[in-house]
């Protein structure tokens, strides 16, 4: 198991490397700090020269990626013109907490809720609870998120404060003060998050179980007299973890991608947020940093899917 | 006398050495429609089993009759109605739905059936386009890998893996500030990230494929690789293809329509339906409608296309678990 | 005259398939007498696995069972479920045809086998548990069962595989074996390996066996006695010996003369059954061998024949099985 762990991290620290290029490369050629410049009717040439000086628009783009590369494995990740010239090594570390703490929550509400709701439709199958929890699982996967997101934020933001004249939850920005502030804050977002990742998993899970319940193991764990509850959990869902165990963690990954619209939509002041703002205003250092903290996360939570998978399935353990 | 043909010959030999599981009562059903499947003369070309699929799939025809409605609704929408999609009538602004407005009008005075309709036309045909180039793509990718197998398997897996790390959104705002405009360049862009998907499962399709028997027939017969590829282990493959497709589809329209609704994909003056989304947002309260619409035809959309795919993939493969 | 330790009475299991109902086993009778050895033969689709699993109540919510099964006194299909579970696995137990997949991958053999000991008898311990397994490991012919206990099913060889389901079945010393082709998966050098650890472990608890089995070679070295099986319906029941040499069935005859044997002139012509089983959708009326039988009358295609007795342990059902030419099978086929 440890050879096994040992490898597949090694294998992952080139892929890391290879995804920062792509990002790079895909940055560089879809941003042009100088098209503000362009716009600005009484900028000189001194103004052209100080942003090309800054982001070495006169070197080629491999060297512009071994340059920043050299500077980001230092700690400098460059200065936000967005944000009046904030090191992004500060500000990405407030960025990202706060990404977590929508992505987090969400995170364990979706995986718990998809797996129960897994288990459920699998052994009611062809029930009415089966068909309901189907059809929920088809919509949700039908939804784009940023409508479910727009339909929640506006009728909890302004149409039920005017009908109903009351309003449990704010629809943009965050607050930590307490945990009551931050639920309210917190819940429309996250919900928005998790629904569509519920859907997604549950409709998994359930093929997953019902892939297995016909398995000739669960009949002879049948056979030799176990209880159904013991089948269900020593055997049925015990096996079913291997691939959802896989689905959590590459669901993870997807999660703090999908922030990006829920922050956008909610004014969350998280990564997601921090892209977007960067993208608006040409602000190529922040635009970066972002997409490289999403593409080292999504290596991670792949490695860990990976990782799950051998210590859940003793099979694969010794390759 | 024994008087038997091969094919009866064949029959009992195969359940006298090797009697398959045919007695297990969970697959009673399935031993049914194999043994059916064996004993018919041919078996069926995709065609075949696509219609059967529509035909013995409710789902699958109601999702199918809904994207046509929408596809001619796209079509020709526009047209059915007196107004241009630009055209403002201020004095008629923010109606809902009516007999002269179908859908109503936004809060400039635009008719909102006909912009809707015409943004299910962007929405559709970026989506249908990206889908396109990304099966394409997705499916060469992916023969290639699984047929030759080795180094070409693995530079491209490595490829591909590569591309999986990107982060999609992210790189997708990107992006789409850039090429948003021009909704080719649009679909190419989204393209260039999705294909991955259909080249990871038609590539264990070829992998699975190109061990069989009738490959290794046609290599002795002395067929090329790239004819071998096409003509012979690509007609197998055309089912989780064809469904590979609509989901695929349905990706590239959630994604466009989420680009466009942040104003990083589609922009004025052309609109789409996820443009429309955004463009109403301010509307919920007065008249929700025009929020909603647009956003119920995105999800009737991908829901037609899911329900199509999962008809098709139970058409192609009944043993699969989604007994819905 | 001794009871039977299990007496199976008119049993027909049914199937709601898409297609219709579908009688997988139409009306089966027999008795099994304690410490016997019964086998079950047929072909794919005659329904001998079915029966043996509506025995032990695996069989899915679309089948429907009639009929009785007393085992020690009461009837098994009207049993509590409870009652029934506690018998699965203990007084009652199962051999299944395919190792490989009949263990659970993530479990170690030494705790699925644990689990099969602590089901009917919580009081063991884990500890004791898995010593208990090791000696059954022993027991049935595994080497090195010490640290074979900690091992997971893919890192045991097909045979070993099956001794360990062995293991399993008798570790709670059953009273009924049931046996679903135990050695069709495996290499035929292994099956005569298995069939003996198989043959001593029943010596061993002194259960009766009931074994499924397509293979009349493998019947005739441990059945006392057989039950020829087609179509959901038993065709022919005698003992061991006589099925051979003493047959009075039409396709009990067809399937001895299918056997090629080692003294066949090379190239001469194997004698296959002509035809293939009837799907269990579409059953032909009367009796379900008719069309492949070259003893066919009007009378077969109409009405299947009923079961009789045709001499002390000796069934058969067949119209003309008193008009059936004498028979051995040593003799050379006719064209």
């Amino acid at each position: 198991m440890l050879t096994f762990a040992i490898r597949r991290i090694l294998l992952a620290i080139p892929v890391i490397l290879g995804a920062t290029m792509i990002c790079y490369v895909a940055v560089a050629l879809s941003t042009n700090p100088l098209a503000e410049i362009a716009l600005c009717s009484n900028c000189g040439e001194q103004a052209r020269q100080v942003i090309i000086d800054r982001y070495d628009l006169d070197q080629s783009i491999p060297q512009r990626y071994i340059g920043w590369l050299s500077d980001a494995l230092q700690g400098d990740l460059g200065e936000a013109t967005s944000q009046g010239e904030r090191p992004v090594s500060e500000i990405l570390p407030e960025r990202i907490v706060n990404t977590l703490y929508l992505a987090v929550p969400a995170f364990f509400l979706t995986a718990g809720t998809a797996l129960l709701l897994a288990v459920w439709s699998a052994l009611r199958q062809y029930k009415f609870d089966d068909y309901a929890i189907t059809t929920f699982s088809y919509l949700g996967l039908a939804m784009p998120t940023f409508f479910f997101g727009i339909v929640l934020q506006q009728f909890w933001g302004i149409w039920v404060p005017e009908n109903w004249g009351i309003k449990p939850f704010n629809v943009q920005g965050m607050s930590t003060e307490s945990l009551g502030e931050y639920l309210r804050y917190a819940t429309l977002p996250i919900m928005t998050l998790a629904i569509i990742s519920i859907a997604g998993e549950s409709r998994f899970g359930r093929a997953a179980m019902l892939d297995l319940k016909n398995s000739d193991f669960i009949r002879t764990a049948r056979a030799k007299g176990a209880k159904e509850s013991v089948v269900v959990r020593r055997h049925l869902i015990r096996n079913a973890m291997i691939p959802i165990a896989t689905i959590w963690a590459l669901d993870a990954a997807a999660l703090m991608g999908g922030a990006v619209i829920t922050e956008s939509i909610f004014s969350w002041p998280g990564l997601g947020r921090m892209l977007i703002t960067g993208i608006t205003s040409q602000d190529l250092d922040m635009v970066m940093a972002v997409v490289v903290v999403l593409s080292i996360l999504t290596v991670v939570f792949n490695l860990i899917a990976d990782l799950a998978y051998g210590w859940l399935d003793p099979r694969i353990r010794y390759d | 006398m024994t008087d038997t043909t091969d094919s009866e010959l064949t029959n009992t030999r195969e359940s006298a050495d090797h009697p398959a599981p045919v007695d297990e009562p969970s697959a009673a059903e399935l031993e049914v429609e194999s043994l059916e499947r064996q004993l018919s003369e041919k078996s069926e070309s995709f065609g075949r089993q696509a219609t059967r699929a529509f035909v013995t799939n409710r789902l699958a025809i109601i999702g199918a009759v809904v994207l046509l409605i929408i596809i001619l609704l796209a079509i020709f929408g526009p047209m059915m109605r007196p107004y241009s999609f630009e055209e403002r009538n201020v004095l008629e602004r923010n109606q809902g739905p009516s007999m002269d407005h179908w859908f109503g009008t936004d809060n400039i005075g635009r008719d909102l059936f006909v912009r809707t309709t015409r943004g299910a036309r962007t929405s559709l045909v970026i989506s249908g386009v990206t889908a396109i180039i990304a099966v394409s793509v997705g499916v060469v990718l992916g023969a290639l890998a699984g047929y030759f197998g080795k180094f070409v398997d693995g530079s491209i897996s490595f490829v591909t893996n590569l591309f999986l790390t990107i982060p999609l959104y992210a790189i997708l705002l990107v992006f789409g500030k850039k090429f948003g405009a021009d909704p080719l360049a649009l679909s190419f862009v989204i393209a260039l990230f999705i294909w991955t998907r259909a080249a990871r499962i038609v590539r264990s399709q070829f992998l699975a494929l190109s061990q069989q028997e009738f490959v290794q027939a046609a290599r002795a017969a002395g067929a090329r690789g790239g004819r071998i590829i096409f003509r012979h282990i690509l007609p197998h493959s055309v089912g989780p293809i064809a469904v590979e497709f609509t989901l695929t589809a349905g990706l590239a329209i959630i994604l466009e329509s989420t680009l466009s609704f942040l104003e990083l994909g589609v922009v004025a003056p052309e609109t789409s339906l996820g443009a429309l989304v955004a463009e109403a947002k301010g509307q919920f309260t007065s008249q929700p409608s025009a929020v909603l619409l647009p956003g119920m035809f995105i999800v009737a959309i991908i829901l037609s296309l899911n329900f199509m795919g999962d008809g098709l993939r139970d058409a192609f493969d009944p043993q699969a678990n989604s007994r819905n | 005259m001794p009871t039977p330790i299990l007496s199976v009475s008119d049993l027909t299991v049914s199937f709601r398939t898409r297609k219709g109902t579908a009688e997988a086993v139409r009306g089966l009778s027999y008795d099994l007498m304690p410490g016997e050895t019964l086998a079950i033969v047929g072909e794919s689709g005659s329904g001998k696995s079915v029966s043996a699993l509506a025995l032990m109540g695996l069989l899915p919510t679309t089948a429907t069972v009639d009929g009785t099964a007393t085992f020690d006194g009461n009837d098994l299909f009207t049993m509590k479920k409870e009652q029934r579970r506690k018998i699965r696995g203990g007084p009652m137990a199962m051999i299944f045809q395919d190792p490989m997949t009949a263990f659970n991958p993530v479990h170690t053999i030494g705790d699925q086998l644990s689990e099969a000991i602590r089901i009917h008898q919580p009081d063991v311990s884990k500890g004791d548990a898995l010593a208990e397994v090791e000696h059954l490991l022993r027991q049935v012919g595994v080497p090195e069962p010490g640290r074979r206990v900690h091992q997971y099913p893919h890192e045991f060889s097909g045979g070993m595989r099956q001794r360990a389901m062995i293991a399993m079945a008798i570790a709670n010393k059953p009273v009924v074996l049931l046996a679903d082709e135990p050695t069709t998966a495996l290499d035929v050098t292994i099956q005569a390996q298995v069939m003996e650890v198989l043959a001593e472990a029943q010596e061993a608890t002194g259960s009766a066996m009931i074994l499924i089995t397509h293979d009349l070679g493998l019947v005739a070295g441990t059945a006392d006695r057989v039950i020829v099986m087609y179509g959901g319906r038993s065709f022919e029941e005698c003992a061991t010996r006589d099925v051979f040499y003493e047959s009075r069935n039409p396709y009990t005859r067809g399937l001895l003369q299918s056997i090629p044997r080692l003294t066949d002139e090379r190239g001469a012509a194997l004698s296959p059954i002509p035809g293939s089983p009837p799907s269990i959708v579409s059953m032909p009326k009367g009796c379900a061998f008719a069309p492949r039988c070259v003893h066919r009358t009007a009378v077969c295609e109409e009405t299947s024949a009923d079961w009789e007795q045709i001499d002390i342990g000796h069934w058969t059902r067949c119209h003309h099985h008193d008009e059936l030419p004498s028979f051995d099978p040593r003799d050379e086929v006719d064209a």
